[in-house]
């Protein structure tokens, strides 16, 4: 969940806008409230741990080692209108955006 | 000892140096993104370590560059098939794509609190971040 933290710059973008950045995982209720709390996150973290959005996104990933479905690592943007402008989605366990790329898509978008 | 001796030792210690930097320093800069998400630093110094080994006990075979070389083997090709096969993910199902619209759902926040996608329309953006969770 490392890739919650350093997204201060980008949530306080997408206020200004009127917008949000929102976190989701398959965790059950009480590991999201663990993670919201312990990295002091400035935006909502979702429960969906019956992956329903996790698979109306098709990121649905079963995890072998672990024997559980969990998401594949990604960010999606989406604009006021609803649409998706952009989206990342992690080819290896390791990959994660850098928040700054994140906060010039989001600039891109803003702009 | 002989000076050739002497030198392929060198490449030898300078090969196993470079492929156990390269694979620990990884490990230790995890938290910064690009380092995390390329290990190009790292992935250019164990392929190095590993050729610095090679040279070495192409020089002179000794037991100095034989175990030195095959513990630079080992972190070398441990540290990169670890990093580029072993934590490779399936692609996604390609539900969504760019241009097409988000799907919407509900779900409850860490308050328990019911947040909706679909309430930020026509209001702002939103940046969806799916993580892994779990550890």
């Amino acid at each position: 969940m490392a890739e919650l933290r350093g997204l201060g710059d980008v949530q306080r973008a997408l206020e200004s806008a009127g917008g949000t950045i929102i976190a989701i995982a398959a965790d059950e209720l009480k590991d999201t409230k663990r993670v919201h709390e312990k990295n002091k996150l400035p935006f909502d973290v979702l429960c969906d741990v019956r992956l329903t959005a996790i698979a109306a996104y098709g990121l649905k990933h079963h995890e072998p080692f672990h024997d559980m479905d969990v998401s594949l690592p990604a960010n999606i943007l989406i604009d006021r209108n609803g649409r998706i402008v952009w989206m990342h989605v992690a080819r290896r366990v390791q990959d994660r955006m850098d928040p700054n790329d994140v906060l010039r898509r989001v600039n891109d978008l803003l702009r | 000892m002989t000076n050739a001796r002497r030198a392929a030792h060198r490449w030898a210690w300078i090969g196993l140096a470079m492929s156990a930097t390269g694979g620990i320093s990884y490990f230790l800069l995890i938290g910064v993104p690009w380092i995390r998400s390329e290990a190009l630093p790292n992935t250019i110094l164990a392929v190095a370590g590993l050729t610095f080994s090679l040279i070495a006990i192409v020089r002179k075979r000794t037991w100095i560059t034989l175990g030195a070389g095959t513990l630079s083997a080992l972190l070398s090709v441990g540290f990169l098939s670890s990093v580029f096969v072993l934590m490779r993910l399936p692609a996604d199902q390609h539900v969504v794509a760019v241009g097409r619209d988000a799907p919407d759902f509900a779900l409850p926040n860490q308050l328990g609190r019911t947040i909706q996608l679909s309430s930020y329309k026509g209001k702002g953006p939103v940046l969806l971040v799916f993580y892994r969770g779990h550890w």
